[in-house]
């Protein structure tokens, strides 16, 4: 993932949740948390609970978000070294003390940062589930107007064996209809969406939720049915052949125990061999939802 | 195993050998969403949540993304042909072989890092010798950004990416949890230590259930094709067949080979072994000298009375003792110190009335006479001729204990390393032999984990049985960092048992080469040694022929580990 893209998506992720963008460097972003994010990233539950609890106003953390440490660290060393701190001032002592530290902290967000991943998590785990109206673009008094309902699915495709590789499939199906579009994301884009009804639109029977899934499910199942699968059958040979490695390896060694336990514990062996084979290699397809949503457009 | 975790799954047939699996669980839960009208999630994250699904799309099999995804180090490009030939041909099941100090554990690291971004491993345990579990642990954070955690109580082995100590993994009651577990990558360190199929290690690692396994080892092969065979049937059962067809395959005796061309071939797709020279890393030189030395008379006469007491000893008491009893001709090779202990606790063994103890005594006594030891001289000349940091390894505690004395006399600061130092102590030493003194006297248990680049001198003041131990050793200066040319200094004695452990390295070294592949010098190449005669100076008797076959046995089934 490019350094520009992590950007974007946390500037927007900040934004949501209130989080107030304090300064904005080439290399790093300053934000004041919400109450929100600090729960998200800072790892505070006890804070949170206490603060919950005993209901004070909660302190947010100050978060410095780093997306090139190597270049953060130097443009901050080059400006220290052009303002030379004033480090003469005596630090206070004992009980005149600051009572309290200054609340702030840093990460880096490279791809695979850890604090990174928190951020899609969360995102993820708060983004599952929609229902939009489309907004008119004039507002025409006392003229109702009817609009479809349609079903957006994006579905990540995984085909995995002792390897794997992703696809992702977004369609939408409208539930008056029975029409199926693909991509359908990007056909939301341009669209003016709101999360709560206008006034004079009207919505329209649909099928049940059930039946629409099994369309759309059924619509991939046909087009995954198409696609190359070469792998499948590479993965299939490599599983045939560590499966007649094991065979002919464990038959001998059964063959010649005398010992029952010592041949009901090859036996087992062989057996555990096996189902670790399949787990390694066996190939399979599997389809999980990213997210979905109920879309209603005029 | 996630096949069999597919309970909200609903399982469609796309051809003969593939099924599609689609996730369910969806549908129930925007239903329930859409009866109760909400609550609905934030349109800017559903629509952020699919923009980063589309940015971490891994949309090929076969395209590194670990590279992407790794901060302060630049791996080697031999380490990223390594990781991808493991991923892409060796399926995550391999050897990683390398000579010591080309980066074994940043090779490790890609591969996991790789499976762990393609979701292919979520849980890894990774097995290491104790000393370094920290130091893993440090590498895989810090280096991949692999959240991996050092096991300390019980209950850590659920975390997802755990490095233990295989002794604290194979003991009650963790071992009752971790065969109950299954990993999706198993990862050991310093492999070799499974090369024998008996030990409670082999047996532990045989019945975890894993995925993707990797051993790691820069000495696959120690002394006989045995070893090398348990490890690729631990690693794959039945790449090499059954024991039977292997051994009438490829075996002609243990360290002879036969069909070496195939064999190699066999084994070299599931092992990978980078060279020092082959890497393009300018790695330094390695200057090895043997240095043969003529023990003073008094040494000698002790040797010819060990050899004598062995020879009569032998004949009452059979083969079982002759090997401790070559023992003690080594020791009085090393050091008086060395083999005064173990014949004062032969003595003290003995019943007070016994007729065996009066020998015993006269050796001795006769140890008590020695004044000199030629080879402590011949290191106190070595050290004041190189004029810089020199690490010493020995095999006997009581000759380090003799050398540390010794040194300390001719004004050398010198300090010691050995295996049951803990580990603070174990650091303390490095760093006193860094900043402060001349000269570490290490023994074998030394030779594992440390890393001593700022060193360019080693002596090898006796030689183990087994190369493999001698290219550890040398592997702790040897190694990646290393700014100078490295000088090895072999002291073997003229006309005793060090011949013929001579002798047996470079049998050794033949074979590795042979099957595993190039291996840096170790030894200075000498002339073949006339086995005949080492075997004349072991033991002298009449029935020469029969003690000749035996000791040859004796000399197949050596290994410095007991079994």
């Amino acid at each position: 993932m490019k350094q520009e893209t992590i950007k974007n998506i946390v500037e927007k992720y900040l934004n949501e949740n209130n989080s107030h963008i304090i300064e904005k460097g080439s290399h790093h972003f300053t934000a004041k948390l919400s109450p929100q994010a600090d729960k998200d990233l800072t790892n505070r539950e006890y804070y949170w609970g206490f603060v919950e609890r005993c209901n004070v106003e909660p302190e947010t953390m100050t978060f410095t978000f780093i997306f090139d440490e190597q270049q953060y660290n130097e443009q901050k060393n080059m400006a220290s070294l052009e303002q030379p701190q004033q480090q003469n001032q005596p630090m206070p002592q004992g009980r005149f003390a600051p009572i309290r530290e200054k609340r702030a902290i840093e990460a880096p967000l490279h791809p695979g940062a850890e604090k990174l991943q928190k951020i899609f998590s969360t995102i993820k785990g708060n983004g599952k589930f929609v229902t939009m109206f489309e907004v008119p673009q004039q507002h025409v008094p006392y003229k109702e107007t009817y609009c479809n309902t349609w079903l957006n699915v994006n579905f990540k495709i995984e085909s995995i064996c002792d390897l794997k590789k992703e696809m992702i499939y977004s369609l939408g199906i409208c539930l008056s209809t029975g029409e199926i579009k693909e991509q359908f994301f990007s056909l939301l884009k341009d669209k003016d969406l709101s999360p709560k009804i206008p006034s004079n639109v009207l919505l329209k029977d649909t099928i049940s939720l059930s039946r629409a899934a099994k369309e759309l499910e059924h619509y991939l199942w046909n087009k995954v049915k198409v696609m190359d699968h070469e792998w499948s059958m590479e993965a299939h040979h490599r599983l045939t052949a560590e499966l007649q490695r094991l065979e002919t390896y464990y038959e001998i060694l059964i063959g010649q125990a005398v010992d029952p336990e010592v041949k009901e514990n090859m036996e087992r062996q062989y057996e555990d061999r096996k189902a670790e084979m399949m787990w390694q290699y066996e190939p399979r397809i599997v389809v999980n939802t990213i997210n979905c949503g109920l879309f209603h457009l005029l | 195993m996630s096949s069999h975790n597919r309970s909200h799954d609903h399982t469609l047939p796309i051809h003969e050998q593939l099924n599609m699996h689609m996730d369910q669980g969806w549908k129930e839960t925007l239903q329930n969403k859409m009866d109760h009208n909400g609550p609905w999630d934030n349109y800017e994250y559903y629509k952020l949540a699919y923009e980063i699904e589309t940015e971490r799309l891994i949309p090929s099999f076969d395209d590194l993304q670990c590279l992407a995804q790794i901060q302060h180090i630049t791996p080697l490009p031999h380490q990223i042909d390594t990781a991808k030939r493991v991923l892409y041909e060796m399926r995550g099941r391999a050897i990683l072989a390398d000579e010591v100090g080309l980066g074994k554990t940043i090779e490790a690291g890609l591969i996991l890092k790789e499976y762990m971004i393609r979701g292919l491993v979520r849980k890894a345990l990774i097995l290491v010798p104790a000393s370094l579990v920290l130091q893993w642990v440090r590498e895989l954070n810090q280096k991949f950004g692999i959240p991996a955690v050092a096991q300390k109580k019980k209950y850590m082995w659920e975390h997802p990416i755990v490095v233990a100590s295989m002794d604290t993994a194979k003991r009650d009651p963790h071992k009752e949890m971790l065969l109950g577990m299954n990993y999706d990558m198993l990862i050991i360190d310093e492999a070799h230590k499974l090369k024998n199929k008996k030990t409670t290690n082999y047996q532990f690692i045989t019945q975890l259930t894993k995925k993707y396994c990797l051993l790691l080892t820069a000495t696959p092969m120690q002394n006989d094709l045995k070893e090398l065979y348990n490890l690729v049937t631990l690693l794959k059962p039945g790449h090499l067949g059954a024991l039977g067809n292997f051994k009438q395959n490829f075996v002609v005796d243990k360290r002879q080979p036969k069909n070496e061309t195939e064999l190699k071939q066999e084994i070299q797709k599931v092992m990978i072994r980078n060279l020092r020279s082959e890497s393009n890393i300018p790695f330094t030189k390695r200057n090895v000298q043997n240095i043969t030395l003529d023990l003073s008379k008094d040494e000698q006469a002790l040797y010819d009375n060990v050899t004598k007491y062995i020879k009569d000893t032998y004949q009452q008491a059979g083969m079982k003792s002759l090997l401790s009893l070559v023992t003690l001709q080594r020791e009085v090779c090393s050091s008086r110190d060395a083999v005064f202990v173990t014949l004062f606790n032969m003595f003290k063994k003995l019943r007070e009335d016994s007729p065996l103890r009066s020998p015993i005594w006269e050796l001795i006594l006769q140890i008590k006479s020695i004044e000199s030891n030629t080879k402590a001289d011949t290191t106190l000349d070595l050290i004041k001729k190189v004029n810089d940091k020199v690490i010493i390894f020995t095999e006997y505690r009581a000759s380090q204990e003799y050398l540390l004395h010794f040194l300390k006399e001719h004004q050398i600061i010198c300090v010691p390393y050995r295996g049951g130092m803990n580990r603070g102590k174990k650091d303390w030493m490095m760093d006193l032999f860094k900043r402060r003194a001349q000269v570490m006297i290490a023994t074998e248990a030394g030779g594992e984990g440390i890393n001593l680049q700022f060193c360019h001198h080693v002596i090898n003041f006796d030689l183990p049985w087994n190369p493999m131990r001698v290219e550890q050793r040398i592997g702790r200066v040897h190694r990646l960092g290393q700014a100078q040319d490295v000088n090895i200094y072999n002291l073997s004695t003229k006309n005793t048992i060090e011949e013929h452990i001579l002798h047996l390295l470079h049998e050794k070294i033949n074979l590795f080469e042979k099957v595993v592949g190039n291996l840096d010098v170790i030894l200075e190449k000498v002339g073949n040694p006339l086995e005949k005669e080492i075997m004349n100076l072991i033991v002298k008797t009449n029935d020469e022929q029969e003690l000749r076959a035996k000791i040859s046995k004796l000399g197949d089934s050596l290994s410095p580990a007991p079994h």
